[in-house]
């Protein structure tokens, strides 16, 4: 074998990083991205992160009819049968970014095949643009942190940057109730983390509340299930202690603009954050309300 | 799939698919560090598919797409070259030492340590096994231009790593 041979050998065998699989796909989803949206001059693409911000409603719904008519597209986007009925959440875009400040993971997800390109339009935008509020924050506390950092004198080679994580998990996909859950996370040392619920009605295209799940006592029902609950969880564990009541400036009842899921047993799950009811240590709080079934709006 | 005349996008997606490895390896020549041949590739794809209007042939999709990438790294290694002026050597390792390879990877660091035109050429001619003709289309040079620079690049390389090869 020649000196040349030799030393292709060795360039194949510089590693593949298994990132280049999602960094590919994200520049597929980029390059039509601003395809979808060359005719209404809406995106340029400077940097995958802020090519978000130029979206607007209408690029939304080309995007979403590029998706469903062409099939190259779709199957580049993600490996799922291209034709489908079953409206679904998918993973809409997946991107990475290292910076000196901070290493960042995004799914972003998206609903397709509802049959309802309005209902579809408003929640993938909403999502995006919730996602993009959220890890600009992020990056902006990560910023803060690495110039405060150096700033008092901290070796760069040091610091730990600060992982930001934004995921999906879907919940309920059946019928006609779609509910899935963003987490957008922060690890630095620390770690911190919000839920973002959806629960939607794919007949109506609208948002599905609590009180057309349970009528209008609805917040008496569920109160009690959780006080129920809570009282049960402290019997189980003694570590355990929750903030109840006007002193421990804690748990008084849900919030009109509560969080919750549906679950694949169609039941409501009440969701708090961490801290938010409880001590740190008992992470996220999640009560499981018996729903009234069939489940109907 | 249809044929690359009908749909372009098509086949520039299965062309990148395809070659994605080898498109990185390269990128990765040029930047020496993961993060940046990431970058390259990612950047390299949007920007292909930006300008995807300007393929006139299918035939030449690859070294159409090579150009592009290639691009994407000299501006990439520019950026850098302002933010820290005295970085051009690569910070990764770029390849494991093994002793019975100590020869070929002389040869690699040598061709890395090449100004940017003469790792170019190399690094098409030699890695990614174009012939004289497609190294001249994708760097855009006329072929005497590029065969000079070819041979320019082998003397270079042949002082740097002090040894015969065929």
């Amino acid at each position: 074998m020649n000196l040349w041979e030799q030393a292709r050998r060795l360039h194949d065998r510089i590693p593949v990083p298994q990132a280049l699989e999602s960094r590919v796909q994200s520049a597929f989803s980029q390059a039509q991205y601003a395809e979808a949206g060359a005719g209404c001059g809406a995106v340029r693409r400077r940097s995958w992160a802020r090519a978000i911000t130029y979206v607007t409603a209408g690029v939304c719904t080309m995007f979403v009819l590029l998706l469903n008519v062409s099939a190259p597209f779709a199957s580049a986007l993600q490996d799922v049968p291209v034709l489908g009925d079953v409206a679904r959440v998918f993973t809409f875009r997946s991107y990475e970014e290292q910076t000196d400040a901070y290493a960042l993971k995004v799914n972003i997800p998206a609903i397709e095949n509802s049959g309802n390109s309005a209902l579809e339009d408003r929640i993938n935008l909403e999502i995006r643009q919730k996602i993009q509020d959220v890890v600009q924050q992020s990056e902006q506390r990560a910023q803060a942190y690495q110039q405060a950092y150096l700033a008092t004198g901290g070796d760069p080679d040091e610091m730990f940057r600060m992982e930001i994580d934004v995921d999906y998990t879907i919940k309920c996909s059946s019928g006609s109730i779609l509910s899935f859950v963003i987490t957008s996370s922060e690890s630095q040392g620390y770690y911190f983390s919000e839920q973002f619920t959806y629960n939607i009605d794919l007949q109506t295209g609208k948002d599905i509340t609590l009180a057309q799940l349970f009528g209008p006592q609805y917040k008496d029902i569920i109160n009690q299930s959780i006080y129920e609950q809570i009282a049960k969880r402290m019997q189980e564990n003694q570590d355990y202690h929750y903030f109840i009541g006007p002193d421990d400036a804690g748990f008084q009842g849900i919030a009109d603009d509560q969080s919750f899921y549906i679950n694949d047993r169609q039941n409501v799950v009440i969701v708090f954050e961490k801290y938010a009811i409880a001590p740190g240590f008992m992470g996220i709080q999640e009560f499981e309300i018996p729903t009234p079934h069939p489940i109907s709006f | 799939m249809s044929t690359s005349s009908e749909n372009p996008r098509a086949a520039l997606t299965a062309y990148i698919q395809q070659n994605q490895a080898s498109l990185y390896r390269l990128a990765f020549r040029y930047l020496g560090r993961e993060a940046d041949a990431l970058d390259a590739v990612q950047e390299a794809i949007v920007r292909a598919f930006d300008k995807l209007h300007t393929l006139r042939e299918p035939a030449y999709l690859r070294t159409w797409f090579t150009r592009i990438l290639i691009n994407e790294c000299l501006a990439i290694l520019r950026r850098r070259k302002r933010v820290q002026p005295d970085a051009n050597v690569p910070n990764e390792t770029l390849f494991t030492h093994d002793p019975d390879q100590a020869d070929a990877w002389a040869l690699n660091q040598a061709v890395d340590a090449l100004p940017v035109k003469y790792r170019s050429v190399i690094l098409l001619r030699y890695f990614e096994d174009m012939k004289i003709e497609e190294v001249a289309q994708t760097l855009h040079w006329n072929l005497n231009t590029t065969k000079s620079r070819l041979y320019k690049a082998l003397a270079l390389l042949k002082t740097s790593v002090g040894k015969e090869w065929e």
